[in-house]
């Protein structure tokens, strides 16, 4: 036996129900760090790795192993491509993300489909089973989550399934990373033999036969020749496979149900013969807690409670007093060995400049608010991991049909007060392109992370100790503002029925500390990133930009610099909202390289050293109410570079995204203008 | 023969027939909502939508008025 494939490298794709852990056994695999979630469609896109084992022929075997240990001398080793995709119920797509997993495995013929099931619960996975195993592409199914079953006393005879499947079939636990090298071993045999699966279920003879007639006419596989007898066409029916459709459908008036209930019944078969131990019945921890989450009345207000305990704690004493150590260790401690590492090494006062004004006070600026940022992505990471964000769409559902959206369109919505970009993917999982595209357009509504340093900072200068009731009013302005553009561009640019809503409620799982750390981890690790990188750079232009004149003289006089003479140009258009200074302007503007610049354009503008340096001059230059109104501001206006650019991936429609970007400025601008001028009449 | 819907909380019953077309059919047959599956309904949403279901061993959420289109029959089935 050998290798028959393309460049002696396998490709294998994981194709299985949503949530069954095609992206934890991903990860195992290529040893990545994707993001995995206990809610149904956490995968919007494919993606690709190489196998953390490889492989080379030994006599007449293929023999795994890691990457990492030594190797016999003078063999050549072979890599596996992996390919995770997201997550479907069956081969019928129903959401675009769906689309994209069933084209993946029609179009580009995967050497293996590595079919993940979720053994908690075979029943509705080996649904999609049956369908992949006739894609004639060779197929072992992963029997995942096997740490669950035998913790619940279930097991699950492995020979037997094998058996009546007709597919090679692995235990293995992703989450523990246990059976994984089997799983590459069985899978890697199955591929380099190129074994199709057996038939499984069986229909009545006359749609047997319609269905051998087709393969034979289209020369397709059996699961497409069976799609063309339900009447979807995954490819152009000839005249012939035509008459053969119509002749079966004009006796039977509904095969599709036939053809589900057989395979449904076939399944139902297998599972009451290999799975023992395991009783039918809720799992008694999630009852209880969606007794309470789910509640008729509690749901709701329970939810409310829960994101204002969140906010206080991220807002309140606790998240303040970290970012304050964090801002006395960079701007107090740090700051202050750089100056003097300078001056020794003499440094002139322009690099010094740039440096401590300029890079340190910029970059350090945000940084100081990351304790801040890593408690609230703790805890949506928390949320995602636990199962309880299927349950937010579940009882906000009802409420979110009246403003012309699916209960589903709450997820991307909670995600957005993380980042916009994935907020923005997420609404790939929604029924229709029209609520997807309403959704989408809301992201930007919801208060992303990268803006709760503004906040933090401008308002502790301006309000003080009721910082936090303003900055908790800012986050409900924003959703109030979703509401109500929600309800208008349904009525008029968005119109449609409200899809159907069908939605897995999973089983709540206790998230490990560990897992939670790390979700968490790789998300804030986007903001350090961005804080090395992006901020860097601007912190670096703004601060040239402020001591270059546009003859590239250095100036000591503001006014005449790039920045002081394109500041003066805009701040105009400000000035009816109470914040007409040039560094107002700048600073928005630096806004829309990321929302963070805007605190480290205000630090290097303002010369400060400090976040309490910096709230003292912000206190001395902007009144309350106007801090206010700039804090409106920052709250509704354009979204960062990169979620526009996500936002106009998700939307496809140019139009549509210029559309945003001008709503967003006009709201922004509308806002602080009447809260401004409005609050000027009581102040 | 009532419609899922119109089940009491806890109340278990068996899919006779799917009386919708279309995309959200297919979905729902996709799902194991077909003919002979068993049904039991746990909770209703706050204002009492959508309704959660249990079936093939795990949690489904529909809407009222599309578990008004399906029909079932109270008791659980006989498996065979
Ligand atoms: N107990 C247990 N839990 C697991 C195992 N593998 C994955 N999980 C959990 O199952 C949930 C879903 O995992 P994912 O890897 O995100 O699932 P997925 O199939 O990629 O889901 P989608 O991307 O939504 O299609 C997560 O909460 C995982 O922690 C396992 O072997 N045992
Ligand atoms: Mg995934």
């Amino acid at each position: 036996m050998y290798v028959n494939n393309r460049n002696n490298e396998f490709v294998f794709a994981l194709a299985g129900n949503p949530n069954s852990g095609k992206t934890t056994l991903f990860n195992e695999l290529t040893g990545s760090h994707y993001e995995v979630g206990n809610w149904a469609g956490v995968t919007v896109e494919r993606r690709e790795g190489v196998c953390k084992y490889v492989y080379h022929k030994h006599e007449s075997r293929l023999d795994t192993h890691e990457h990492t240990s030594v190797h016999k001398h003078g063999e050549i080793h072979n890599h596996i491509r992996i390919i995770d995709l997201p997550g479907i119920y069956s081969l019928s797509p129903y959401s675009a993300e769906e689309i994209i997993t069933r084209d993946y495995i029609m179009k580009e013929k995967p050497d293996l489909i590595l079919n993940i099931v979720d053994a908690t619960n075979l029943e509705r996975n080996l649904y999609l089973t049956t369908q992949l195993a006739h894609m004639g592409i060779p197929m072992v199914v992963a029997l995942n989550m096997m740490d669950a079953v035998e913790k619940s006393g279930g097991k699950i005879d492995r020979d037997k399934l094998e058996e009546m499947l007709g597919v090679r079939v692995v235990p293995i636990s992703a989450g523990k990373g246990t059976g994984i090298q089997d799983l590459v071993t069985e899978s890697l045999e199955i591929a380099s033999s190129g074994k199709l699966c057996g038939v499984n279920v069986t229909f009545p003879d006359d749609i047997e036969k319609a269905v051998s007639e087709i393969i034979r006419e289209e020369k397709t596989s059996r699961m497409c020749a069976v799609k063309l007898v339900e009447g979807e066409n995954w490819i152009e029916p000839s005249e012939e496979t035509k008459k053969i459709v119509s002749g079966l459908r004009s006796k039977y008036d509904d095969i599709s149900t036939l053809l589900a209930s057989r395979r449904f019944l076939y399944i139902r078969r297998i599972v009451k013969t290999v799975l023992t131990g395991m009783d039918d019945h809720l799992d008694e921890m999630t009852d209880n807690l969606d007794s309470l989450a789910a509640h008729k009345y509690l749901g709701i207000p329970l939810f409310i409670l829960l994101m204002f305990v969140i906010f206080q704690i991220t807002f309140g004493p606790f998240g303040t007093m970290l970012s304050d150590g964090v801002d006395y260790l960079i701007n107090g401690v740090f700051s202050s060995f750089v100056g003097r590492l300078l001056e020794f090494f003499g440094a002139g006062e322009f690099s010094r400049g740039l440096v401590l004004d300029g890079i340190i006070s910029g970059v350090g600026g945000v940084v100081t608010f990351f304790p801040q940022i890593m408690l609230l992505f703790l805890f949506l990471s928390f949320l995602e991991d636990s199962g309880y964000m299927a349950r937010t769409a579940f009882i906000m559902d009802k409420l979110f049909v009246k403003i012309g959206l699916s209960g589903k369109s709450f997820v991307p919505l909670l995600m957005g007060f993380g980042c916009t970009v994935p907020a923005a993917m997420a609404a790939r999982t929604l029924d229709s392109e029209k609520d997807r595209r309403l959704t989408v357009l809301l992201t930007p509504f919801m208060s992303c992370g990268a803006k709760m340093p503004v906040y933090v900072a401008i308002a502790g200068a301006v309000f003080a100790e009721k910082a936090g009731y303003v900055i908790f009013g800012l986050y409900m302005l924003g959703i109030l503002l979703a509401i109500i553009s929600g309800v208008i561009f349904s009525k008029t640019i968005l119109k449609g029925e409200a899809p159907p809503f069908i939605l897995e409620l999973p089983q709540y799982r206790m998230p490990t500390l560990k897992s939670t750390f790390h979700h968490m981890w790789e998300k804030v690790k986007d903001f350090l990133v961005r804080a090395g990188t992006v901020l860097l750079a601007a912190s670096i232009i703004i601060y040239l930009l402020q001591n270059l004149t546009f003859g590239l003289q250095v100036t000591n006089d503001e006014t005449k610099s790039i920045i002081g003479v394109i500041g003066k140009f805009i701040s105009p258009v400000f000035a009816p909202c109470g914040f007409g200074s040039p560094e107002a302007a700048i600073s928005l503007i630096s806004g829309f390289v990321a929302k963070e610049a805007v605190v480290s354009t205000m630090s290097i503008l303002y010369g400060a050293s400090d976040l309490s340096a910096l709230q003292a001059t912000l206190a001395s230059q902007l009144t309350p109410l106007a801090g206010l109104s700039f804090l409106v501001f920052v709250l509704l206006y354009v979204p960062c570079i990169a979620a526009v650019t996500a936002i106009r991936s998700e939307l496809k429609s140019v139009k549509l995204t210029v559309f945003s970007i001008v709503y967003q400025v006009c709201i922004a601008w509308l806002m602080s203008f009447l809260v401004y001028n409005i609050g000027s009449l009581f102040v | 023969m009532l419609s899922l819907s119109a089940l009491r909380d806890g109340e278990k019953a068996v899919i006779v027939s799917i009386n919708t077309h279309g995309r959200l059919k297919r979905r729902l047959l996709d799902m194991g909502i077909v003919p002979g599956t068993e049904v039991t309904l746990v909770r209703r949403a706050p204002i009492g939508d959508p309704i959660e279901f249990y079936v093939l061993g795990y949690r489904l959420g529909l809407r009222k008025k599309d578990a008004e289109n399906i029909l079932c029959e109270q008791g659980s089935s006989v498996r065979e």
